[in-house]
This record gives structure tokens, sequence and C-alpha cells, in this order.
């Protein structure tokens, strides 16, 4: 005779013919769990961009879409806001790179300090950092105090209001995007490799050009998709630190909304940067694995 | 060849070269430390710098922007805390952050379950659909979202700013949970059902202790998202409804003065405590 | 005595066109430990995640007792589970571990439960080590800790999936010992899964052998050693010797083979399956201690003769690998009494003898397969 089980349960006799593996949430069960982010994005995302869309041509193509191919002005635009992103995303790569290896391979406490130095100018304002900018390259701000004082030139130069301004800010605003790639590709690579590289009669130069390097490629790309597609619709840096002459897509929008009110023209500009944008993420989707040094944010 | 040229290399002076030459290569390797630690602190200095000069800029006597700062004052302090179009900005802003933290950690929790977990067709469609606010410009988003909220009477609404910023924040919500979810052994909670535990309770008593950590940091992103959010805040805002965002684009492009930067250090410090906040309760605690 | 039978009735599963578990039938009586052994992709832990519950079987019946499981979820079961790599709660405690079935089933009182735990404690030898967790213990130590985990709700089956897969050889010796300790203590019923198939014979009562998704046979570990059923079981279980033959007369059970030109072996038939007809190959099977070696100096007809390869030290026996001359390509592994040697070592001639009464005939094919 068996003993009594305190602690067993009575199984239940009538079996469920439908049950389902255990190793995932049942489609049901996932679809509730996904309901409401759809939901929401239904609302506060896809419609308001099909309304976009949608008012874009209210007025007819012509209107808008043929007023960007006729007038050599939205060409202009266009070609500034790319030669401005390309110019940002390269100073971002290269710039960040080494940041981003010695993020992997200094030592714990060094490498700690210098994640803090990226991750803070990450969570601070995009408009506290560009404030920060304008305090250091107006008239009478920091980098021409030095300049003078120091006898480099005779009064204060045009620093603010500049091409040059709208770069060095918004390098400043995405470095974090392009280091934090590259760190999670680096940081996945084995130091064996590289110890391999050295046993092997690599030098650290070598075994940096031929290991380290290419195998932290994806990441590079990653982080240079990035900067680019933020960089081609940044509003407010260029806004703020930019002039009329180094007019970005972004800005026209606004212009077009908040001077102009001239809405559909707006939404058609828009449409257009929209577009572009979706065409970069979708064509380089691959290389661009979303989760990929995001979530080494903290 | 080989026999000619054997009996010219003696011993001694082959290993006396070698110590000539391991000094100047000792001297390079440091001065190629040296430069690699040069470039890095640059940038470092680069991307640090701005930030911490808005310190001493609101602790200036001046009422105009001037660097170096003459004088010490915390009159900027006491003029933006006691300014009511300030303070409005400030709290309007500060409620439509906490609300879109908690939507968006609760939306975007489940989602990244139904990611990561689930059992969906079209999954990553479904993922790109939920980072996607992310990759869109602002301006654009902006723009979409003030033509459907302006009929509608939602701009400068706290209702509109919480779709708007929910929506902003939720891909970095999906991102960081979902990172630690892929970390989590799933054979943990195969242990808990095995223990007698249901979907529910080893969900509950299980994977959310050991996900609360991502859980915790991605919900201090949703909050620097809603609270620093500036592009799409300039478009949803009006006169009744100003987000501090909107409030210091304002200032910045028509009224410069030591105010900003008072401001600005203020939700700088908020931001570093939030983030030393993610970082000391972002671990896990097993004991380690 | 707190262990049940299980019953597995023509258990299939299926993903898409892959077999992983084929039509398996299983009894296993109450406080049996019973081991499922077989190479990797066998399909041994798909045949403990069907019995587990962590998915369902397409087909077939899984009974505890007298108790239908099949389609019950895992959590009402009462099936324990030791894991692979232990599978313990990082987050909590190794008490609050131990607590966890107990606190899921809501029956005992909290102070029932405070006892229990600690005579769990005390019955896996870690009555000091209660508050730790589990990142601070050594594998060992997580190991008695999951084994606690799953008895601590006297559950009528436990199943446990290469627990010991993650310890030195040192550390699983003990924990083998261990574990068949505390099984016989309670009288559960174990189905131990494992890739070793001597942690299998040292701690079972029964070995089943799984290849290609089916169950090949099960039975004590001294008739898998003896009469394997098949080929594969028995190259899969200790060592054996293969020589390829044809068959050339006899009768049903007693089988004449020629194994080379002049050298006819008599063999009993090896496993279920018939050998068919006279002329067909054949397999031939033979542990290393039933081959005699003699010393020899010419070579005699009907004899087999060849030559040391290697001799090799094991401690109390001598392993001597012997390449026969009549055999192209196969080399023999004998296994004598290390007093026994004298005159085999390397390049010597020796004369092979088999004990014609542990000779086993295979069809030729089944060993292909294997």
């Amino acid at each position: 005779m068996r003993q009594p089980q305190p602690f067993s349960r009575s199984l239940r006799l009538k079996g469920r013919p439908r049950a389902r593996s255990m190793r995932s949430y049942a489609p049901a069960a996932s679809w509730i769990l996904i309901a409401p982010a759809m939901a929401i994005l239904a609302i506060g995302f896809l419609y308001p961009l099909l309304r976009l869309i949608m008012l874009s041509l209210s007025a007819g193509p012509s209107a808008t879409y043929g007023r960007l191919l006729r007038e050599p002005l939205y060409a202009t635009v266009l070609a500034s806001s790319v030669v401005t992103a390309v110019s940002v995303t390269f100073a971002c790569t290269v710039l960040g790179y080494p940041v981003a290896l010695a993020m992997a391979r200094l030592r714990k406490r060094a490498a700690a300090l210098t994640t803090a130095c990226v991750l803070i100018p990450l969570w601070t304002s995009v408009l506290i950092r560009s404030y920060a900018w304008i305090v250091l390259l107006q008239r009478n701000g920091l980098i021409n105090s030095v300049l003078i004082s120091e006898g480099l030139t005779q009064g204060p130069i045009k620093l603010l209001y500049t091409q040059g301004a709208v770069i060095v800010a918004m390098t400043h605003v995405l470095l974090p995007f392009a280091i934090l790639p590259i760190f999670s590709t680096l940081r996945a690579v084995p130091n064996d490799y590289v110890r391999a590289a050295h046993s092997l009669g690599a030098g650290k130069i070598k075994a940096f050009f031929l290991v380290t390097l290419p195998l932290s490629l994806p990441g590079v790309f990653a982080g240079a998709i990035l900067c680019f597609v933020l960089a081609l619709g940044f509003y407010i840096t260029p806004a703020l630190v930019g002039g009329p002459e180094s007019m970005m897509m972004a800005s026209l929008i606004g212009q077009q909304t908040t001077v102009l009110l001239d809405w559909p023209f707006a939404a058609a500009l828009s449409t257009v940067l929209l577009a572009i944008t979706l065409l970069i993420v979708v064509a380089f989707r691959k290389s661009l694995s979303f989760s990929k040094g995001l979530s080494s944010v903290y | 060849m080989f026999i000619d040229q054997s009996p010219r290399l003696p011993a001694l002076p082959v290993s006396a070269g070698r110590y000539e030459r391991a000094a100047p290569l000792r001297l390079r390797r440091l001065a190629a430390l040296l430069g690699s630690g040069l470039i890095v602190g640059t940038v470092l200095f680069f991307l640090v710098l701005p930030t911490l000069l808005i310190v001493p800029m609101s602790l200036s006597q001046t009422d105009y922007l001037q660097f170096p700062p003459r004088g010490l004052t915390v009159d900027w302090y006491r003029r933006f805390f006691s300014d009511a179009d300030w303070m409005a900005a400030t709290w309007f802003s500060f409620k439509i952050a906490i609300a879109t933290t908690l939507s968006a950690t609760v939306v975007g929790t489940m989602t990244s379950l139904a990611l990561v977990r689930g059992n969906l067709p079209f999954r990553n469609t479904l993922l790109a659909m939920s980072l996607g606010p992310m990759i869109v410009p602002h301006i654009v988003l902006g723009v979409a979202l003030y033509l459907v909220f302006s009929p509608l009477q939602l701009t400068g609404s706290f209702t509109g700013f919480l779709v708007a910023h929910t929506v902003l924040a939720v891909p970095y919500v999906v991102i960081t949970v979902s990172a630690s979810l892929q970390r989590f052994d799933p054979t943990l909670e195969l242990a808990a059902l095995s223990c007698g535990a249901n979907r529910a309770q080893a969900f509950f008593r299980i994977v959310l202790p050991n996900i609360a950590p991502g859980i915790f940091a991605a919900s201090v992103f949703a909050f620097l998202a809603s609270f620093d959010e500036a592009t799409v805040a300039f478009f949803i805002s009006d006169i009744n409804g100003k987000s501090i965002g909107r409030k210091m684009f304002e200032d910045i492009d028509f009224n410069l003065t030591p105010v900003i930067a008072a401001a600005s250090t203020t939700f700088v410090g908020l931001s570093l405590l939030l983030m030393a906040l993610a970082h000391a309760f972002g671990q896990p605690n097993d004991g380690r | 005595m707190i262990g049940q039978a299980l019953t597995l009735s023509r258990l299939r599963k299926s993903y898409g066109d892959i077999v992983a578990v084929n039509e398996t039938d299983l009894e296993i009586d109450a406080g049996e430990f019973v081991s499922i052994v077989g190479p990797s992709g066998s399909g041994k832990t798909s045949l403990l995640t069907l019995i587990a519950g962590f998915e369902p079987p397409s087909s077939g019946a899984i009974r505890i007792g007298d108790k239908d499981i099949t389609y019950l979820p895992p959590y009402l079961r009462d099936i324990g589970m030791v894991f692979q790599k232990y599978a313990l709660f990082p987050h909590l405690t190794v008490r609050q571990n131990i607590a966890f079935p107990l606190k899921m089933r809501r029956r005992a009182a909290k102070s029932t439960i405070a006892a229990r735990v600690e005579e769990m404690l005390e019955l896996v030898q870690l009555p000091q080590h209660g508050d730790r967790y589990p990142s601070q213990l050594s594998g060992g130590q997580q190991q008695r800790v999951a084994v606690a985990r799953a008895l601590v709700f006297d559950p009528p089956v436990i199943l446990m999936d290469e627990p010991l897969g993650a310890l030195d050889k040192k550390l699983r010796e003990v924990m083998q010992i261990e574990i068949k300790r505390i099984q016989e203590r309670l009288g559960a019923t174990v189905i131990y899964v494992t890739h070793d198939q001597e942690e299998a014979l040292t701690l079972s009562d029964r070995v089943a052998v799984m290849h290609q998704g089916s169950l090949q046979q099960i039975g004590t570990p001294a008739e898998l050693y003896r009469r394997p059923s098949s080929a594969f079981v028995a190259d899969f279980i200790g060592a054996m010797n293969f020589v390829p033959g044809i068959l050339v007369g006899g009768e049903p059970g007693k089988h004449v083979i020629q194994v080379a030109e002049g050298i006819v072996l008599k063999a009993t038939s090896g496993g279920r399956l018939a050998i068919p007809s006279k002329g067909s190959a054949v397999c031939l099977a033979i542990r290393p201690e039933h081959i005699k070696l003699a010393p020899r100096t010419g070579k005699a007809a009907g004899m087999l003769a060849g030559a040391v390869e290697a001799s090799i030290f094991v401690g109390p026996t001598q392993i001597v690998l012997v390449r026969p001359e009549a055999l192209p390509g196969i080399v023999l592994r004998v296994q004598m009494p290390a007093d026994q040697i004298a005159g085999l070592e390397r390049g010597a001639l020796v004369a092979v003898a088999f004990d014609e009464a542990m000779l086993q005939a295979f069809p030729a094919r089944e060993r292909l397969a294997a």
C-alpha cells in the first residue's frame, strides 16, 4: 500500500487534448500582450502618418510634389541635408570608434568611466546640448574668448549659425548612437581571436587591422546608418545653431508650418523625408539589427 | 652564402642589438598608448564638456551669456523656480513624463513578452512596427500628430502628449526589456512549471523578478524620452499646454538668458540622478 | 515509498517530417530507477520533455499509476524535475528555492513547509547553506539543491536530465552515489537521462537505450551487456568487437559463420532479428574479455593468427590490440588479466581464440546502420 502523500496534489483525470508547447506563449496570449502597443501605435503613429500623406496629396500632387521638383531651392536643401548628414556620420564614426574600442578593451573602472561619459550626453536633452553649443560658439562665447586672448584672431569670428556649427553640434548629439553599436560588436569579439593573431605573429597594429576591425565592421555600419538617418531628419539642433544658408529638410518643414503655414506643402516635404528614411532603413534592415547596441544603453 | 655569413654573426652583438632596439620599442609603445589615450580623452572631453559648461553659466552674475562667468549667484535658479511660465511647463512635462513612464513601461513590457516569448506570425513586422517611432524623423511625426490632434483639440492637452510620448517611449522600453528577456534562461520558467507554478505564477514569481532590473532601467529611459522630448512637443504644444521642451526651445531661440542654464542644470541633475538609480537598481539581485 | 508506476504507450512526437520520438512503449515500476541512454539526437531528451509536459505528444498516452496525464499541463503533473544546468531560481535563496514547490501547492502550513525544507536540506547534506543564493554555491552544491527542490513535494515520478553533465569526473562519481542513496531511501521512481552509459549502468535498475527516436532495448545492465538485442546496443553499451562474416550453415540459434578463407566460427543469434538465409552477410560481436590470446610460433589451419599491435595498461587488466592476418582492416580489442600477458608484447605473434558461447551474430545491415 502506498503511503498518503501530503504534498502531492491529486491528479486531474480529465485531459485536455488541446495542450501545447510550454516553451512559448500561446498565439492568443501573445496577441493579447501585443494588442495595447499595436492599438496605441495605430492611433498615435500609423494613422497620423497616413493623414500626413493624404494631406500632401489633397491639393493635387502637382501643387505639392510638382513644386518640389520645379523649384531648385528644394533640391538644394535636400542636397545640403545629405551633405550635412554625411559629414556628421563620418565624424561620428571616426571619433566614435576609438571610444568604443576603449569601452570594450579598458579595465573595469576606466571602461565604466568611459561608458558614463558616453551615456550622460545620450540621456541629456538635445535642447540642453544645443544650448551649450550656442554658449560655446557665440560671438562672446568660450571659443572666441580663448582665440582672442591667445591672440589668434583680432576680433570674434562668426562661429554660430553656420554649417560648421550644425555639423559640430550634431556630431556631439549623435556620437553615442555611433559608439554603442560599435561597442557591442567589439565586445562580442573574443579576446582569444586577438591573442591568436598575436601568437601567429601579428603585431598589435596588424592584429587590429586584420582581426578586430573586420569583425567590428557590422557595428560600424549599423552605427553609421543610424547616425545618417537620425541626422537627415534632425530638427532641434540645426534650427537653433544653424543659419539660413545651412537649411536642412527638417528646418524647411518647420518653416513651412510655423512661418508660412503651408500645411499641404509641409506634409509633402515630410512625406519625402519619411520615404527617404524608410527606404534607407528597409534597404539596410539586415545590418540595422535594432536591438544591437542600444540595449547596452544602461 | 650561408656559410660565408655565419661567422660574422657572433653571439654578443646580436643580443646587444636586441637590447638596443628594446628601448625605442618600449618608447614607441608608450607613445602609442599616450597617443590613443589622447584621442579617446579628447573625444570624451568633447562629449562631456558642453554639458558641464552649463553649470558655471547658471551661477554667473552677468545677465547676458558670457564665459568665463563673473561672480557667483543663485539668482537664476530663484528666477527659474519663481517664474510661473517655467514652473507651469515643468510641472506639465513632469506629469506627462510620469504618465508616459507608466503606460510605456507596461505596454512596452507586454510587447517584449509577446515578441520574445510569444508565438506570433509576422514577428519581424510587428517588431519593426513597435520600433518604428525611433526611426521616423520626429519632425515628420510632430507634423503628423499636429494634423490629427488639432481638429480634436488635443494639442496642448495631457491626453495628446500622453499618446504622442508613449508612442515615442515604447521603442526604448521594447529594446531594453527584450534584451533582459533574451538574457533570461527560459529553462527557469519550465522549472517553475514543473515545481507546480501555473503560467501566471511562473511569470510573476520567477520571470518578473529576474527581468525587473531591465524593466526599471526601461522606465527611466521612458521618463527621459518624454521629459527631454522637444521636436514633437514643439508641434503639439499650444498656449494653454506647453511642455518644458517647447518652453526651452522658445527661450533659447528668442530670449537667451542664464535662466535657461539654471533650468538645464536642474534637468541634467535630474537625468544623472535617474541614470544613477537605473544603474544601481538595474543589476540583478542574486546575492552576487 | 513515494514512487508510482509510469507507463508510456505508443508515445510519439514529430515536428513536421522529423520524428523525435517514435511509437514508444515503456513500463516503469514504482520505485524503480530507469536510465535512458543514447547518443545525442537519439530522442532521449525529447522523451523526457513529453513526460514532463513541456511539449504535447503527437499521439499516445502517458500514465502515472492509473491516471492519464498525457494532456495535463506540467504544473498539474506532480513530476519532480532536475535540469541539466540545475535551473535554480537565481533571485531566491536555497531555502526559498526548495520551498517553492510547496508554496505553489498551498497545501501545507508555513511551519510545515519550513520544517520540510530543513528536512530536505539535511537529506542533501546542505544544512548550513539555506540562506545562500545559488550563485554563491559550487556546482555540486547547486546540484544537491536542485535534487532537493525536485524531491520536496514527494513527487510520484522524478525526471533527471543529465543532472551531472556539468560536473567534473570526481564530483560526478560522488553525486551518483548520493542520488542513488536518496532514491533508494525514498523509494522514488526516477527516470534518468544521460549520454554516459557507464553512469547509467552504475545507477539503474534498468537501462533503456534509444537510437534515432526509437527505444532499442530496455533491460537490467547485465541483460544489456550480455544479451544486446541489436548491434547498436551491443556497440553502445560497453566495449565490443565486430567481425563481418558469411552465414554458411547451422540451425536457428546455432549458426556457422565463415569469417575468412578456412576460418569458420559458431555463434548464437544476437537480438530479436532472425538471421536470414544461408549465404547472407552477418556480423559477429564479442566482448574484449571473451577473446583468448596465446603466443604462437607457426601457423595452424583453422586458427585465427595475428600480431599484437599495442598493449595498454589499465590497472588490474590489460588491453591488447591484435591485428588478425586473415581479417584485413580489423583490430580486435582483447581484455585480459594483467598477470597473463607474458609473451604478448608489441609485435608478438599470437593465436586468437573466441569463446564461442559468447559469440553473437547480428544481421550485417544492422551493424551498418549503427
